[in-house]
């Protein structure tokens, strides 16, 4: 690839331009690049030649185009399975079925009293706070509300995360969850939350709420997460000789 | 960046969550008269009230006639652990009683069969028994084991006993490692009636299977736990972040 030079097609001067930039952290994992005709106008290339360095890109798996929103920065492919040795994995009971979420809430908070305890910092330090809710081929399962603190995450801001899980967000932002301390309960839900994932009134839900921590010990998230029971079912492996 | 400001009643409940937390108020413990709360957080009567009712939906709270309102009572079951019921309850500082709902001999079905990979008709002990701490009845759990692999099991007392120690001490069985299922279901009148709940109240239903060392399925339990007063705790763990793991 080094051997592009002045007489190399446009294309591929610029397929190198953006290459570099994604290499060297310009354009961070997760985030939009600029549009096309931000590109073209920026480098004074027509649009077919911009055209032609993002699908190279693309092709290379480096970016990501999503219909109606940009041209996203893919991070290193990462591996989101929990060990088989964790606690409950999550699996949807139609596991065929197409998993999509959508994001309610992305924003700036308070910790407030609760989560500066739960998070290990004082209240009026900033926390993300994030609300989604899961779908399973376009049938609500889950509700998620995940608090994390702002110094853990501070790029979480550029990240589309209905694009990219929170998880890439962390390993692109060199944070690297090790172990979470999980509590599943069963809860009831009050009318207007249990509307969102269409959950006749009066049914229970699984709550299972989640603190994680990162390899240095931290509390990076704090994550609640009301699942419908009728939808999904949870799995837990142990052994003896993980005793601690 | 847009922000995000908890409305009132959201910040009253974390108000009390974070009370609970900093006075460490366990099952049975009262919070604080509502006017000396209102006072302390800034809240008016109506948005304490309606977080204390949230909380009570979700469980948390229980409110006591004449005594204000008290936290609900939980009990915590650590999964992973093959930790025995009563070893449990040392534990926790709860005091555990079991009683034998029935002991019989069935024969593997299809289902039970296939969890233990045994042929059809093969003899199972099938040993139900109703856990309760603390005076509450919290799950019922119905175990099958093979007769083969213990003969005469009824001679032993599985009632103040633990079932894995005499699996482990009598027949020398080694429970090694298992996979545990969890779900909802809704209580039957049977199961309600031992756990003094009502028919259909929602409660966990667990499913878990423990083997030895070579595989051998040694034990196949069906749990029903009340949903209102037990939760489970387990660990997670990424693989990626195996380094600091002994």
């Amino acid at each position: 690839m080094n051997d592009v030079n002045y007489r190399s097609p446009l294309y591929i001067q610029l397929r190198e331009v953006i290459r570099s930039k994604i290499e060297e952290g310009e354009y961070p994992a997760g985030t939009a690049i600029p549009s096309e005709n931000q590109l073209s106008e920026q480098y004074g290339i027509n649009r077919v030649s911009v055209r032609s360095a993002l699908a190279a890109l693309e092709n290379e798996g480096l970016l990501r185009s999503v219909q109606g929103k940009g041209v996203f920065v893919c991070g290193e492919k990462t591996e989101r399975e929990l060990d088989t040795l964790g606690g409950y994995r999550h699996t949807m009971k139609e596991r065929s079925r197409e998993a999509t979420t959508r994001v309610l809430v992305k924003a700036l908070r308070k910790a407030g009293p609760y989560y500066a305890q739960v998070l290990g910092l004082h209240p009026d330090d900033d926390v993300w706070f994030v609300r989604r809710i899961d779908y399973s081929g376009g049938e609500p399962v889950a509700l998620e509300e995940i608090y994390i603190p702002y110094a853990v995450l501070p790029g979480l801001e550029d990240i589309d995360i209905q694009l990219f899980s929170i998880y890439d967000a962390y390993l692109w932002n060199g944070v690297q969850p090790s172990r979470g301390h999980q509590v599943l309960r069963l809860t009831h839900l009050e009318p207007a939350v249990a509307k969102l994932i269409d959950l006749p009134p009066q049914q229970a839900v699984m709550e299972f709420s989640c603190v994680t921590r990162d390899t240095g010990g931290r509390v990076i998230e704090f994550a609640r997460n009301y699942v419908r029971g009728d939808k999904t079912e949870f799995r837990v492996h142990y052994t003896n000789s993980q005793l601690v | 960046m847009q922000t995000y400001t908890p409305r009132p009643r959201e910040y009253a409940r974390e108000c009390i969550e974070a009370y609970i937390l900093t006075h460490d108020l366990r099952a049975g413990d009262s919070l604080p008269p509502e006017r000396d709360m209102c006072a302390m957080w800034g809240l008016n009567r109506s948005t304490l009230r309606s977080a204390i009712a949230q909380l009570t939906v979700a469980g948390r709270l229980v409110s006591v006639q004449g005594s204000g309102t008290r936290i609900a009572p939980r009990f915590r079951r650590t999964l992973q652990d093959l930790q025995s019921f009563s070893d449990y309850a040392a534990s926790g500082g709860f005091t555990a009683e079991t009683r034998l709902l029935s002991f019989s001999t069935v024969e593997c079905d299809k289902h039970l069969a296939r969890r233990f990979r045994r042929v059809l008709g093969e003899k199972l002990y099938r040993i139900s028994r109703l856990r309760m701490l603390n005076d509450t009845p919290v799950l019922i759990e119905t175990a099958y084991i093979p007769v083969e692999l213990a003969p005469h099991l009824e001679e032993h007392d599985l009632v103040n006993g633990s079932l894995f120690a005499v699996l482990e001490e009598v027949y020398g069985l080694r429970l090694d490692h298992g996979e545990e299922k969890a779900s909802i279901t809704l209580a039957n009148a049977e199961e309600a009636a031992h756990l003094h709940i009502r028919p259909g109240d929602a409660v966990f239903w667990i499913v878990s299977r423990t083997d030895a060392p070579d595989g051998t399925t040694v034990e196949y339990c069906r749990t029903v736990a009340r949903g209102d007063v037990v939760e489970m705790a387990s660990v997670l763990r990424w693989r990626s972040g195996e380094e600091d793991e002994p």
